[in-house]
């Protein structure tokens, strides 16, 4: 489904040209839990920009379902990720101003629709009580779950998890992880999780480790 | 400290800006407040000034020239100076419209035509359109200022309506531009009661010594015989000014409390959101004496930037106000950079009160001072839990839009307000006019024909007819509604009636048979409405008075024709469409350039309060605008959403606006203007100039809301 060829991010300086992301070339299919690991600033969260359309690539190729999505327009990539895409980072980014189920149907496409999923949903991340508060009326761990529902309203394809557990504590941030691994599960969706710590992705299917911009696949060693 | 201080300056570009803004606007308010109100004294000014390019001793005479009066001045200046270079004059004073009820007098000099270049030559005047006045007529040349004023043009008649004037018409032949207001005219101008005397030259620095020479020379004949010259007028300005002086004074110390006090509230609010900043400083072991040294420094810098952005604003809204209203008027602003300097008032005024309030806030503990930092208002939130409609929730759930939309009320209810002020000053006099727009009435001297030349165009239509008046309710004071008197065949010919009415019977318009509670004096036996009639107009079937002519005509340009015509008769009165035409522009013009000037200021005032708010709403925002574009929602959807919750503030901050003008009039109409005749609750000036404040600012929102949207990078949130 996803497929990354020669896909490389650099940062002109006035000096030298510094590279996020090296020479990448990957292939993802449907289903798979995709882990990404390394220390801070070594060029994971670029990768995952770069294939949720977030980030243009400085070179390469980036085929979503067969189709060449890096020079697709804003608004066609928009489309994309509000119809394919779901995005859970670590801080929660909800709109401070709507409700819990106002956050969560924010990107529907289909309202009606989402409506109906919506009691689902809020009902398996245990928010159905706190549909009408707001952001700041929440617990850590409650935003999360939010940000979490609102990734998921639209069923997406591809769920894109950027240091989801990173501001929760180790129960919290299991629960997360657990959450989003049963819905890809179940949906036969792709989740591809940022981390910095290993032991959050362990049983992943695939593994990747990036350092100073070099991804390399290490499956096996993890 | 220098550096925390420039760190604030940068991260906080928009709070600072609109910190120095409304300074700015407070500043130059107050300015142009004091010229405005300096221009009634700025244009009598001009009048007096015409007594520092020469001397007139002169003396009123209601039988023409006083022999006796001009051998004791003869006799004076020959003794004293040479009578050879004084020029005979006889003096008519003519009316200066300064915005309605106020007015002043200029002379209008009756000289030779010899005499012309000399005038012109020692005032700094000269021809600016026309030619001279010809010997024995009625012609006159006056100051362009005037023209405008008054609405007139060269080639028109001027009539005058002022006790102080001459009796008679002028025909206009010529403008005057330059320093001073006066006009010239062929000598006699006074025929009959008037003033007299004599012009008296002498070189630069001389005027004054042979002024008071003069004075003291005829000491012995005033009253009868007055001495004007550049000393009286001095002492006249200087008198005139004193008043001018303290009524300045006063509206600049309301105008200084009051920005005084916004600003000290904007700065009150920044100090509550930098509550924390304080605390975290206080913790770190900053004293209150250096915060307080660093908040001062602060305001300093942002109130002296406010300053000098609002006394130069100041500066170039005042030519431009004199360009635009007041030149156009006649009339002349006051432009005095120099004497703004008290406009220093209020930037200091800001930087001391600021003072006092963070010595309350660092009187606090500090512990105390952090934990009131970090408390939140959420009224709003609250109260609107399940509003389904998406552009409402942002409005009424924050606080953001709160400013733009109390501005945006104060303001269209403004406008409405002065507008149906504006109507029911005006419309009473506009409208009694109605009947007399394509008609012309005339009343000739007693025992004078009416000139039969004027009935023999083809063009004009005449009937016999008599006038009677009826008083219609002003907001101040009252207007004369005209009703001719004509025979009942004459009123059936010219209101195209199907039958003849019978005598006793006033036909009126709708708008006159609902005020007819003056009337009884008419001593009508029937009332009957006529389509035909339109306003405030009627007429009275009955056997009309002598003397009186009724002429109709279809071009426009008649009615001038038919003045020039009558201008050496004896008309005792002559009403047609620029009587009222002059009446209305004269009642109107205040509250016009009132009006106009509100509008205009608060237009500005408005945009800027708006584009601020926007780019503040729009720019505290971003976050939301990246979330929204993570997730997938297009720019044009995010676009949609701002500009329609822009647009719901706005209008229906306007139809508020709108709603609180009209009731606001309603309540003062009903209470202290009952009977007020307005012709509508809403005038079409009004409506448009509502309509055009509300684009704008919708326009200019939806703009900085373009601009925004399309900037935001889907990472920044995330980056940031």
């Amino acid at each position: 489904m996803f497929e990354l060829k020669d896909v490389a991010l650099l940062y002109e300086t006035r000096k030298q040209a510094l590279a996020a992301l090296k020479s990448t070339t990957l292939k993802i299919d449907r289903g798979e839990e995709i882990g990404i690991y390394g220390p801070s600033g070594s060029g994971k969260s670029s990768l995952l920009f770069i294939m949720s359309t977030l980030k243009d690539p400085s070179r390469g190729e980036v085929k979503y379902d067969g189709k060449e999505i890096t020079a697709l327009t804003p608004s066609a990539k928009a489309e994309l990720r509000r119809k394919e895409f779901g995005f859970v980072f670590q801080e929660h980014f909800l709109v401070n101003h709507l409700t819990v189920r106002e956050n969560v149907l924010l990107p529907a496409s289909d309202k009606k629709d989402a409506r109906k999923r919506l009691e689902e949903i809020l009902g398996f991340l245990g928010l159905g009580e706190l549909q009408k508060r707001f952001p700041f009326e929440l617990s850590l761990g409650q935003s999360q779950r939010v940000a979490i529902a609102r990734a998921l309203i639209n069923n997406p394809r591809v769920i894109f998890a950027d240091e989801p557990t990173a501001s929760l504590d180790r129960d919290n941030g299991q629960k997360v992880v657990k959450l989003l691994r049963s819905y890809c599960k179940k949906n036969n969706a792709i989740l591809i999780m940022v981390s910095h710590s290993p032991e959050m992705i362990e049983g992943f299917g695939r593994r990747f480790k990036v350092e100073n911009g070099q991804v390399s696949e290490v499956t096996a060693n993890v | 400290m220098f550096k925390y201080i420039w760190l604030y300056f940068k991260r906080r570009p928009l709070r600072i800006l609109a910190f120095i803004l409304v300074v700015a606007l407070g500043v130059g308010a107050s300015m142009i407040l004091g010229s405005i109100f300096l221009s009634f004294g700025e244009t009598r000014n001009r009048i007096s000034a015409v007594n520092e390019s020469w001397i007139t001793i002169q003396y009123l005479s209601s039988n023409g020239r006083d022999s006796r009066l001009d051998e004791v001045i003869e006799k004076t200046l020959s003794e004293t100076f040479g009578f050879s270079d004084a020029i005979k004059v006889d003096i008519a004073y003519l009316s200066y419209n300064l915005f309605g009820s106020a007015r002043a007098n200029f002379p209008v000099y009756g000289i030779r035509q010899t005499d012309i270049p000399r005038l012109l030559r020692e005032s700094e005047m000269q021809i600016a359109r026309g030619t001279v006045f010809e010997r024995d007529s009625r012609d006159i040349m006056v100051s362009g200022s005037f023209l405008k004023a008054d609405r007139l043009e060269v080639g028109q008649i001027y009539e005058e309506t002022l006790e102080m004037s001459t009796p008679g018409q002028y025909s206009i032949v010529a403008s005057l531009k330059g320093p001073s207001i006066f006009g010239l005219g062929p000598a006699g101008i006074s025929s009959g009661g008037g003033t007299y005397g004599y012009m008296i030259f002498a070189r630069e620095g001389f005027l004054m010594a042979v002024e008071n020479e003069l004075k003291n020379a005829l000491v012995e004949y005033m009253p009868s015989i007055t001495v004007n010259g550049p000393a009286s007028s001095i002492d006249r300005i200087r008198e005139q000014y004193a008043g001018y002086y303290t009524g300045v004074f006063f509206v600049n110390l309301v105008v200084a409390l009051i920005f005084t006090v916004g600003l000290t509230m904007l700065n009150s609010v920044s100090l509550r959101e930098r509550r924390k900043e304080y605390g975290v400083m206080s913790a770190v072991g900053y004293t209150g004496g250096s915060l307080k040294v660093r908040l001062l420094i602060e305001s300093s810098i942002q109130a002296a930037l406010g300053w000098i952005a609002g006394f130069l604003a100041g500066v170039w809204t005042i030519s431009v106000l004199e360009k635009r209203f007041f030149e156009p008027a006649g009339l002349f602003l006051r432009n005095d950079p120099v004497g703004s300097f008290y406009t220093l008032i209020i930037p200091l005024a800001v930087v001391l009160l600021t003072q006092f309030l963070i010595t309350g806030h660092l009187k606090r503990d500090l512990i105390n001072l952090l934990r009131s930092a970090s408390r939140e208002k959420g009224i709003f939130r609250s109260r609107f839990r399940d509003i389904r409609t998406g552009w409402l929730r942002y409005p009424v759930r924050t606080g953001a839009y709160t400013p733009l939309f109390v501005n945006v009320v104060v303001f269209v209810a403004l406008i409405f307000f002065f507008g149906s002020l504006l109507s029911g000053l005006s419309d009473g006099i506009r409208d009694g006019g109605i009947f007399f727009e394509n008609r012309t009435y005339v009343r000739m001297a007693d025992g004078v024909e009416f000139p039969s030349d004027i009935t023999s165009s083809p063009e004009v239509k005449s009937f016999k007819a008599g006038l009677e008046k009826l008083r219609i309710k002003l907001l101040f004071g009252t207007s004369s509604v005209y009703i001719p008197v004509l025979s009942p065949e004459d009123a059936r010919a010219l209101l195209l009636l199907n039958e003849t009415p019978a005598t006793g019977t006033l036909l009126v318009s709708k708008g006159l048979s609902e005020r007819l509670e003056d009337a009884a004096s008419l001593g009508y036996s029937k009332v009957e409405v006529s389509a035909v009639l339109k306003g405030l107009s009627g007429v009275m079937v009955a056997s009309p008075l002598p003397g009186g002519t009724l002429l109709t005509y279809d071009t426009a340009g008649e009615a001038e024709k038919i003045r020039r015509s009558l201008l050496f008769s004896q008309t005792e009165m002559i009403l047609d469409n620029s009587t009222f035409e002059k009446s209305y522009k004269q009642e109107t013009q205040f509250m016009k350039l009132i009006t106009e000037i509100i509008i205009y200021l608060q237009f500005f005032v408005v945009m800027v309060i708006g584009v601020v708010t926007v780019i503040r709403t729009v720019s505290a925002r971003r976050s939301e605008i990246s979330i929204r574009s993570i997730i997938g929602l297009k720019e044009k959807e995010t676009r949609r959403m701002l500009s329609a919750e822009l647009a719901v503030v706005i209008l229906s901050a306007a139809a508020m606006g709108c709603l609180a003008g009209l009731t606001v009039w309603w309540i003062m109409k009903s209470i202290f203007f009952q009977g007020v005749y307005t012709s509508t609750l809403v005038s079409m000036p009004t409506a448009l100039r509502v309509s055009l404040m509300v684009l704008s600012i919708l326009v200019a929102g939806f703009l900085t809301v373009r601009f925004f949207a399309s900037r935001e990078d889907p990472i920044a949130i995330i980056e940031r």
